[in-house]
């Protein structure tokens, strides 16, 4: 019973973290149709500035946060314009590469420059676990739900109760309509991947003290998050938070029960069934909007 | 030699070969004639992934996982079995092409990034499968102790291995070129261009997706077999998702789509590592900056830059004078076109439509219509905006399923068919906008169509054999023939792009008659063409009858449609309002007022 808890506890903390990259990719497809497979080196990043700048130089925490939130905001909005835009509408394959490569520049960046190993980032939430129902975990794993969840709902709210919010909602439902009504689409879907990837920054930063950081981290935890929004239905952002907290429980579960390995086998297996049976994802064209 | 379309000679063939053998006396260098060799071995596995992402325009970013198989199916049967290199590469093809017709029943039902995804599982799966199974693969460790290359008592040496490598390198190539230049080749550029123009062609999308997918993945698993047999010890390192990545960027590289384009590619990735060796921890960094570099400027790769280049040098054919000109009458076709119509016996009904219902969530589109259509008749189909004129024709062939009521064809079922079958079944559709194959020529378009037709089969393809080619050549003699009918007078090898939208019609026209149709389709022909451009559709919709087709139409053109028509079919919201001669038609008050508004007296 213990361990049910244990791994129910990290899961649904590991999930938070799929769910937030996975409702970037929702965002980003919402508006412009394209992936951004640099999507997990934003988590990355979030989680190299976070040793980096609260670990290594103690900065204070909002500190550190504001600048991730802008540096990954900029990295979104850089990615758009140079890998994104040149492509959309006009080749596929142009930017499922373009995004890769600069998956892979930024990646090896991160490596020059932070260290080719994993470093912990020692908070004070992660000193002592506490115990729930004979299950230790680290009072940041509680966290991180509250934390996900505060911000989808935040931006929940921002899609439908602000006239920015709206835009993005009449640009994600018909671009070219929108266009004629006046509303920046180019500046949307700029705006989108902001949003995306500083959502992923975030997810970095509070998931670095339960995980380690490196410079590969971010590869597999995007491609999942992108497993998962395309499982969820990537135009249904709820089935894909969902989809996530799921995710994050289910390899929780095969990952004690069995091993690393079979986690990712189960996962990925799952993942082709799941496309076998429903093609658009399971909550697809359910829900619309954020 | 840069073109896809001029044949390679039995001449040049015979040159390469002889480089084949005589490399190994020129290369002494083992580490160069090493590196050949894995040039050669990735270069099946790009001209594998070109056939699959180039042509059929499915990107597959989990090759490496297909790779992977092949290399750890002929290792490890080679090791436990001790069974001998070639009928162990014989299993490795086979497992891999069996894998591949698994993985290819969920990929090809979806593209775009679905595709992507389900492939990117793949790969990772397989991955973690060669780390986790420990007991087969020696997990992260890796196997080695692979056997040497052996048949019978004669040992291969590096030499002879090169040969065998090099030789099913260039055969690969020379295979899949003879394949695109065939039914298959058309069919699976026209699935990648326009699904809904390639089902309407009677081409079936999946099983013809399915089979690029098998091909590919049995010349991947060949290739694995052959790296393994080289490398001599494999571990799943190898075969992690920057493999399939480095599989896409050769062919980017080369160009999407050419003939040799693999071969640029492959030999400009395997020998770009050595040279950004130099760069040491900045190499990867400098690798994404070059992909970044090269999509943005060179998107088409090496080859497909250079056929640019080619193509810009020579004068540009110009149709903009011509026009289009149909023949009064008295045309004669030869022996299999269009000829079905009139072949046609008995005097019941072509398509008896019974009480059909077509509804999207809420709304009913179609609702409760009972349409019966004569044979070798013009029936036009009218209503407003939004009556649901398109909906129904596409029910009728089979783009949607009625949610109630049923159809029946020369007095067999059709509504439960795929789009393909009904297509087979003899019946032709074109659209309101055009759905041609734009990066293929006129005359391609028109051919695309005569596949339902074509007897030839795939090894016939491979190998262009001249039954395949005298067919071919009969096709293509049939495509301008039906062009010429319907009064296309610009060049025929002219991309479908290009055209101006009348002569764009005029094409999708020639592509629905190639299938030899009973019945055509025509979803407001008019539309957009000029006043001159009518009075020759005209014509043409009076020539196509007097084959002994029927033809159903929807137009607004109200002049067009009440001169040519038998029979005039009125919708509004979704139900059939009035029915009858043209005339009588006109002078319908309930007509009048669907149109017009008002009451009705």
């Amino acid at each position: 019973m213990t361990e049910v808890i244990q791994y129910l506890l990290s899961g649904i903390a590991m999930g938070s973290i799929y769910s937030l990259v996975a409702l970037g990719f929702c965002i980003m497809w919402a508006t412009s149709e394209t992936v951004n497979f640099a999507q997990g080196d934003s988590v990355m990043i979030g989680a190299i500035l976070g040793v980096t700048f609260c670990g290594d130089m103690g900065w204070p925490i909002w500190l550190g946060l504001s600048v991730i939130i802008i540096v990954c905001s900029l990295f979104g909005i850089g990615l758009e314009r140079v890998a994104i835009r040149p492509f959309r509408g006009i080749s596929d394959i142009g930017w499922m590469l373009s995004t890769i490569a600069i998956g892979i520049i930024v990646r090896n960046i991160a490596m020059v420059t932070f260290g080719r190993y994993d470093r912990p980032f020692p908070t004070v939430l992660v000193k002592q676990p506490i115990y729930i129902g004979g299950a230790g975990v680290y009072p940041q794993e509680i966290l991180i739900p509250i934390i996900a969840l505060g911000l989808m709902v935040g931006i929940e709210m921002f899609y439908n109760k602000t006239k920015f919010g709206s835009a993005m909602r009449a640009v994600a439902y018909n671009r070219d309509a929108a266009g004629l009504m006046g509303i920046n689409v180019n500046l949307m879907i700029s705006f989108s991947y902001a949003l995306a990837t500083s959502m992923a920054g975030i997810a970095g930063f509070i998931v670095a003290p339960v995980i380690l950081a490196s410079a590969y981290m971010g590869l597999l935890i995007g491609l999942k998050g992108f497993a998962v929004a395309i499982i969820g239905g990537i135009t249904s952002p709820r089935g894909t938070i969902l989809a996530g907290f799921i995710y994050g429980v289910l390899e929780k579960f095969i990952a004690g029960y069995f091993s690393t390995a079979a986690r990712e086998i189960t996962a990925f297996f799952l993942v082709i069934l799941i496309l076998l049976v429903s093609p658009r994802g399971i909550f697809a064209g359910k829900t619309r909007g954020a | 030699m840069l073109s896809d379309k001029k044949p390679c000679t039995p001449f040049l063939y015979a040159v390469i070969i002889g480089l084949i053998f005589v490399y190994p006396f020129i290369v002494k260098d083992r580490f160069y004639f090493w590196e050949s060799m894995l040039i050669c071995i990735t270069g099946i596995v790009a001209v594998g992934l070109n056939l699959l992402t180039g042509y059929a325009g499915l990107i597959s970013l989990g090759h490496a996982g297909l790779y992977a198989i092949g290399a750890y199916t002929g290792a490890l049967i080679g090791i436990k079995l001790g069974l001998n290199f070639f009928p162990s590469l014989l299993i490795s093809v086979l497992f891999s092409a069996g894998i591949g017709a698994l993985l290819a029943y969920p990929t090809v039902r979806v593209s775009g990034v679905y595709f992507a995804m389900v492939t990117i599982a793949f790969g990772l799966l397989v991955e973690n499968i060669l780390i986790e199974w420990h007991s087969l693969t020696k997990g992260p460790v890796g196997i080695d102790g692979i056997p040497p290359v052996k048949i019978g008592g004669f040992k291969f040496t590096e030499q002879y291995y090169f040969y065998l490598i090099a030789m099913s390198f260039f055969a690969s190539i020379i295979l899949v070129k003879n394949l695109i230049h065939s039914k298959y080749g058309r069919s699976l550029k026209a699935v990648g261009m326009s699904q809904i123009g390639a089902e309407t062609s009677g081409i079936n999308a999946l099983s013809i997706r399915s089979l690029a997918f098998i091909l590919s993945a049995a010349l991947t698993g060949l290739a694995g077999h052959y790296f393994a047999y080289l490398n001599l010890y494999l571990s799943p390192e190898i075969f992690q998702f920057d493999t399939s990545i480095l599989f896409l960027v050769i062919i980017i590289f080369g160009g999407l789509g050419t003939t040799f384009g693999p071969i640029i590619g492959t030999i400009i990735l395997v020998v770009l590592p050595e040279i950004l060796q130099k760069f040491s921890d900045y190499r990867l960094i400098v690798y994404g900056g070059l992909l970044l570099v090269l999509l943005f400027f060179m998107p088409r790769g090496v080859i497909g830059s250079l056929n640019q280049l080619l193509k810009g040098l020579r004068p540009k054919p110009s149709n903009d004078e011509v026009g289009i000109s149909v023949a009064a009458g008295g045309i004669k076709l030869r022996e299999g076109l269009l000829d079905r119509g009139r072949l046609m016996n008995g005097d019941g009904n072509l398509v008896e439509i019974k009480n059909l219902t077509k509804q999207f969530g809420g709304l009913i589109a179609v609702n409760d219509i009972s349409i019966t259509i004569r044979p070798n008749t013009i029936h036009a189909l009218i209503g407003p905006n939004g009556a649901g004129k398109t909906t129904l024709m596409n029910v009728i062939s089979g783009i949607y399923k009625p949610t109630k009521g049923e159809i029946y064809f020369r007095e067999g079922k059709i509504d439960d068919l795929s789009q393909s079958m009904i297509a087979k079944k003899g019946i032709g559709r074109t659209f309101q906008t055009t759905h041609l194959f734009g990066e293929m020529s006129v005359c391609e378009n028109v051919m695309a169509a005569f596949y339902p037709h074509i007897q030839y089969g795939l090894t016939q393809s491979f190998f262009q054999m001249s039954s395949m080619r005298k067919q071919e050549r009969e096709i293509e003699e049939q495509a301008m023939e039906l062009l010429d009918f319907v009064g296309y007078k610009g060049k025929s090898e002219e991309l479908a792009k290009n055209l101006p939208f009348g002569h764009q019609r005029l094409v999708e026209i020639a592509r629905a008659l190639a299938l030899n149709p009973y019945l055509l389709l025509m979803d407001e022909p008019a539309a957009g063409l000029t006043v001159r451009e009518i009075q020759e559709l005209d014509n043409l919709i009076n020539n196509i009858r007097n084959f002994g087709l029927t033809i159903f139409l929807i137009e607004h053109h109200v002049k067009l449609v009440m001169g040519i028509s038998d029979e005039v079919t009125v919708l509004d919201y979704g139900r059939k309002i009035c029915e009858g001669d043209p005339d009588s038609v006109r002078r319908d008050p309930v007509v009048i007022k669907a149109y017009l508004g008002g009451t009705v007296k």
